[in-house]
């Protein structure tokens, strides 16, 4: 199957089976570095991407489901400029995720911060520590997570200047 | 175009290698660079594209202790092909450390997913959906040829002079038991292998690439020089990047002559961790002072004997207690098992026996009903005595460091509290239990290990006065942040110098598997020693000036250098519904090397702590009002050099677990992993004890 | 190699209509249908499978599948709604059993992907939030083709047989989902153990009942073994809507020991596990509508 779609920012067309997981693509057809570390569906958490800025487990979706649609990876997102206010709210809360799931974690704490950061609702504690669960490797306690969320959302309001209510 | 200079200066030949991109990770600080020159693994794939490469998967075997009799395999195309054990014209074994392991086995299979053969075709999709359909037929092995559990090592260990045992002493036993898991890496284990000329290109993340170059040479009869390892990057919990890599790399090696087309070859990483029962007898007096101890530990290291003798080196310095005592013998016996063999496994003994020891002086507290941090300050003694396993070392610190994080936990009370579930009190449903433990850790092999592997490094002096070091450990930028850092602290001059690690191609030097922290907690100190002296020789030395060192610890008396402090106070509660273990809070103190990097010291404690308490079978607390939690307390401790504290970690976190999880429910075993149905049996009998 | 050979060919209509017509257009071949796909993506050797010719039919792009409307009486959702659109959009009207029951299914990240109907339609295990909408008395629109296409409303107890297998016409689409809007006095959810990584140490149990002064006038009980099904039935109801409150301790265990014994009767032994985890619930629920109640009367 012909399959068109966006991955950090560069627009591919590929031949692959219709029902490779988004994972596999990523790592076998695309040799995408940051994803070389996950497993094969058994939700490890380690092979979050961003699929239309918000955090999928790359392995539970298709590759048809894809066509047309903007993947961002670690590789991707560590060249922007969001992507400081997570490595800062790491290195003030000193609380660093280990490298096997470093891309997965800051790429869900992206997409929590994206949910919140127009800054209309509270952040919702109860469900950022549930989503501290998404990432299988034991490295890094729930308290420190939340309080890097709650880091990086402040950083983000702060660099994009946005008034809460 | 510095970078290019720097290259010529330490003598690197771009050879065959084609310099597409050279990752340099610079670390600017104190005026000083550390250039981290890294030729990744870049290598002549013009030539290369999908559809002439074969892929290959594993195919093992689904049982123990069992005689394959038939392998049926499905019609096979041109374009497949499969690589059996008769494939091999040597014996198809690996040498690791002391013994010898099966790359393939058709005949008989000691352990399940031993494996059996390697399966080839255009792509890993075909080839997988093919594998599936070979079916193994196995038969029973006959008695004679099951494994002899006698076959292992025995070794003992005594301390100290018997005292006799008077009518008024008490006699305190406790027995631990820790049941072998197998682990399979999340990720799966890639081995690419092509030809270049002369050489054999093995592109494989290892934890040991000389295993792999020493091992494919004799198994293909081909010179060592003409293979070139390339050590990709892992992510290892328990190094299990030692032995199936090399399998992997010997299989897929073959594979490519054969072919005489580059192989990708993939399967799972697994690890085995060994069964351990460890059974202690101390005699008290009446006081509650231990007098003479007793310890039994019995290590089922899986199929192959691989090195019995560096388990039982790790195990003994672990096994010695911090309390003070008359006498003190420990005997440690390895055997065989149906599993697959054990030779690092994340702890290869350490963690386990000071689990033992920790979890036993908090039973010796217990029964003697005295707060364990009050028992501890009574009989805790200040000096460990001399083994020709680990030297004389004084632990004074470990009590403050106890008392630093009891303080913070406010364990005295909570552990006062906690007590009262047992007896009368069972009933309510109040199921929270605290626990503390404390101890010295090492890290990496012994060095008979070492020595018998020839580990090495090289150090040199450039002409302009820059350092550079090869050694065969994976890189990383806190590796490169930590050489920096220990190498110029010891070239105590003023000079404004670089410090640069050479990308080993696999060919020029071995330093020996990066197994329990040994790049982190023992080569460092390893490196200061050759700094010193380079910094020494210097003078009168004509640059470039090498230095090649041992990495082992043969300059010190012992097997084992202590490597720093560790104390551990886990809180916990059982989900009565659940049946979880559910850690609420952890407090950890760590003395160690005097300039270590704070951040990776942290890290790697909190890493060490949580993973080993998920292997423990516990989870972690994600209730709003109290979600899990960990402090973590640094000091620095006299040892001088940057180390690590994962051996002492894994056990002390073991110990705080199970001691506290006897607190919550007093009929629970002292056994890991704890699983639900064990929390829930130990559960039912709550209140039932007595 | 394998891509050209092997993938399966996917069909993503835009509309009912035109997901009619591709049903119609493989009348001998059954189509595979779509929804979110977490269940199907997590089984072991999903990828690379030997499906043959496989047709897929991905309802993502259907948008009648993905309308919610509500009323005063009662929300109805397309089949392809995420479980967390539902528990955002309904969260000051849904009963908070419902809420209660998508909050505990997996993270907010995975519940954006399961939808409404495919977490209805599992096949490898049963899901909780099956059995609380059961109790809720929610409703089904099933979709089947018998000549032309039909469409049908279902109670939702009715399209699983005892065991809790799905139990529809091959091919039919679960396009709608209905559920009344009450709140109940007194609503109680739990789960313990992962229903897709450890099935038969998990369970779960919902209840929803009217509460009087002195006991309990109504209830609705219902018991999910993941890897059994469904034990729910008018008798366990009567059972606990007779029930005199605050229960006490020896009420309490006959009550116990006769639920214990009615899913092994009715269902099947349950683990060891499962049966000690059902009696920590069965607990907690009773001692939860005790406090309760005595709060309410003290």
């Amino acid at each position: 199957m012909r399959i068109e779609l966006t991955v950090d920012g560069k627009y591919l067309a590929l031949s692959v089976s219709s029902d490779k997981p988004l994972n596999l693509l990523l790592q076998e057809d695309l040799e995408t570095r940051s994803l070389t570390d996950c497993c094969n569906c058994a939700h490890c958490g380690k092979c979050i991407v961003l699929l239309d800025g918000k955090a999928v487990l790359s392995c539970l979706v298709p590759s048809f489901e894809v066509r047309g649609r903007n993947v961002v990876t670690f590789d991707g997102f560590s060249k922007t400029r969001d992507y400081r206010d997570i490595e800062k709210a790491y290195s003030s809360m000193q609380a660093w995720p280990c490298d096997g799931c470093y891309a997965a974690r800051t790429l869900l704490i992206e997409s929590i911060v994206r949910r919140y950061e127009s800054g209309s609702s509270d952040l919702d504690e109860e469900e950022v520590l549930q989503e501290a669960m998404l990432v299988s490797c034991p490295c890094m306690d729930y308290d420190s997570f939340l309080k890097v969320v709650k880091e990086s959302l402040m950083n983000r309001r702060k660099r994009k200047n946005v008034r809460r209510a | 175009m510095r970078k290019l200079q720097e290259l010529k200066a330490v003598g690197l030949r771009p050879g065959s290698y084609k310099l597409a991109s050279f990752r340099t990770a610079a670390v600017w600080k104190q005026g000083f660079l550390c250039v981290r020159l890294c030729l990744m693994a870049e290598h002549m794939r013009n030539s290369q594209n999908k559809s002439n490469k074969f892929y290959g998967t594993m195919i093992s075997s689904s049982r123990a202790d069992a005689r394959i009799t038939d392998i049926h395999l499905p019609d096979l195309s041109e374009r497949y092909f499969t690589l059996r054990r008769s494939d091999f014209e040597t014996d198809a074994v690996l040498n690791v450390a002391s013994g010898f392991i099966p790359v393939l086995s058709e005949d008989k299979i000691m352990y399940v997913h031993q494996p059996v053969m390697a399966l080839f075709g255009p792509d890993i999709e075909s080839v997988e959906l093919l594998s599936r359909q070979i079916s193994i037929e196995y038969e029973d092995l006959e008695e004679e040829n099951l494994l002899s559990i006698d076959e292992g090592e025995s070794e003992s260990l005594t301390i100290g002079t018997a005292q006799e045992v008077t009518e008024d002493m008490r006699k305190v036993t406790s027995t631990v038991r820790i049941s072998p898991v197998s682990y399979t890496n999340d990720a799966k284990l890639r081995c690419e292998c092509w030809q270049e000329g002369e050489k054999l290109h093995i592109e494989v993340p290892t934890q040991w690439p000389a295993l792999i170059r020493n091992n494919v040479a004799r198994l293909l009869s081909v010179p060592a020089s003409s293979i070139v390892v390339h050590q990709m990057p892992y992510q290892d919990r328990h190094d299990e990047y030692v032995i199936p890599p090399a399998i992997l790399a010997a299989t897929g090696a073959l594979a490519t002559l054969k072919a005489g087309l580059p192989v990708v070859l993939v399967s799972q990483a697994q690890s085995a961790t060994p069964e351990i029962v460890i059974q202690r007898e101390t005699m008290c007096t009446s006081d509650g002072k231990p007098v003479n101890e007793e310890c039994t530990v019995t290590a089922k290291l899986g199929a192959f004997s691989l090195d019995d003798r560096e388990f039982i080196r790790q195990c003994m310095p672990g096994l010695i207690p911090n309390y003070q005592f008359s006498h003190f013998h420990a005997t440690v016996t390895t055997m065989r098992s149906s599993r697959m063999p054990c030779l690092f496994s994340g702890s290869s003994g350490y963690a386990d026996a000071l689990f033992s020891t920790e979890y036993h002086a908090n039973e010796i507290a217990a029964s003697f009903e005295t707060p364990p941090g009050q028992w501890r300050s009574y009989v805790s003694s200040f000096k460990r005595p001399f083994t020709d396993y680990i030297p004389s070392a004084d632990i004074s610190k470990l009590a403050q460091n106890s008392a630093l994080i009891a303080e913070k936990s406010d364990f005295s009370r909570k552990w006062a509290s906690y007590s009262t579930q047992s007896g009368d009190f069972s009933l309510l449903s109040f199921t929270r239990g605290i626990a503390l433990a404390s101890g010295l850790s090492i890290a990496g092999v012994s060095t008979s290990l070492a020595k018998k592997a020839d580990s090495q490094a090289r150090i040199t002096l450039t002409e302009k006065g820059n350092v550079t070091l090869l050694t065969s450990f994976p890189p990383s930028d806190d590796f490169d942040n930590i050489v920096r850092k220990t190498v110029l602290h010891e070239m105590d001059e003023e000079t404004e110098r670089d410090v640069i690690i050479l990308d080993n191609d696999g060919t020029s030097i071995d330093s020996g598997p990066d197994v329990l922290s040994r790049q982190f907690g023992q080569f460092p100190g390893q490196l200061a020693i050759a700094a010193a002296k380079l910094n020494q020789e210097k003078a009168n030395a004509e640059l470039p000036y090498s230095i090649v060192f041992s990495c082992d610890e043969s300059l010190m008396p012992c097997e084992f250098e202590p490597r720093g402090l560790a104390s551990i106070i886990i809180e916990l509660s059982v989900d009565n519904m659940t049946f979880k273990p559910v850690v609420l809070e952890v407090w950890v103190c760590v003395s160690c090397g005097a300039f270590i990097s704070s951040r990776m010291l942290k890290s790697t404690v909190r890493q060490t702590v949580m993973s080993t308490l998920c292997d423990c079978g516990a989870s972690f607390s994600a209730s709003q009002e109290r979600p899990f939690r960990m402090n973590i307390f640094t000091e620095e401790w006299n040892s001088g050099y940057i180390t690590d504290m994962t051996q002492a970690l894994r056990g002390l976190t073991k110990a705080a677990f199970v001691s506290a999880l006897r607190q919550t429910l007093a009929s629970i075993p002292a056994s890991l992993p704890a699983s639900d149905s064990v929390v829930e049996a130990a559960y039912s009998r709550r209140g039932k004890e007595a | 190699m394998y891509a050209e050979l092997r993938s399966p060919n996917i069909h993503e209509p835009e509309n009912l209509t035109s997901y009619t017509n591709i049903i119609q257009g493989y009348k001998d071949t059954v189509p595979f249908l779509w929804a979110g796909g977490t269940e199907i993506m997590s089984e072991e050797d999903f990828y690379p499978a030997d499906r043959g010719s496989l047709e897929v039919v991905s309802l993502t792009r259907i948008e009648e599948l993905h309308h919610f409307l509500r009323n005063d009486r009662y929300a109805e959702f397309g089949a392809m709604v995420p479980i967390n659109d539902i528990a955002q959009a309904g969260k000051l009207v849904l009963p908070r059993i419902l809420l209660d029951t998508i909050n505990s299914t997996a993270t907010r990240t995975v519940r954006e992907r399961i939808t409404i109907g495919g977490s209805l339609c599992t096949k490898r295990f049963k899901t909780s939030l099956s059995s609380t909408l059961m109790i809720l008395d929610a409703a089904v629109e099933l979709r089947y083709l018998k000549k032309r296409m039909h469409s049908k409303w279902f109670q939702l107890s009715r399209i699983y047989d005892k065991n809790g297998r799905l139990e529809i016409p091959q091919g039919a689409l679960l396009s709608k989902v209905r559920i009344a809007i009450q709140q109940y006095d007194y609503q109680y959810f739990r789960a313990a153990g992962n229903p897709m990584s450890d099935p038969s140490g998990a369970c779960s149990m919902a209840l929803v009942a009217r509460l009087e002064q002195s006991g309990i006038s109504y209830a609705r009980i219902i018991f999910t073994l993941p890897d059994k099904g469904f034990c729910y039935n008018r008798e366990l109801d009567n059972l606990i809507s007779g029930l005199h409150l605050p229960v006490s301790i020896s009420a309490y265990s006959q009550l116990e020991d006769y639920v214990m014994e009615y899913i092994k009767n009715n269902l099947t032994q349950p683990s060891a596990l499962q049966e000690a985890r059902l009696k920590g619930i069965f607990h907690d629920m009773i001692k939860d509508i005790n406090e309760k109640v005595l709060c309410l009367t003290g």
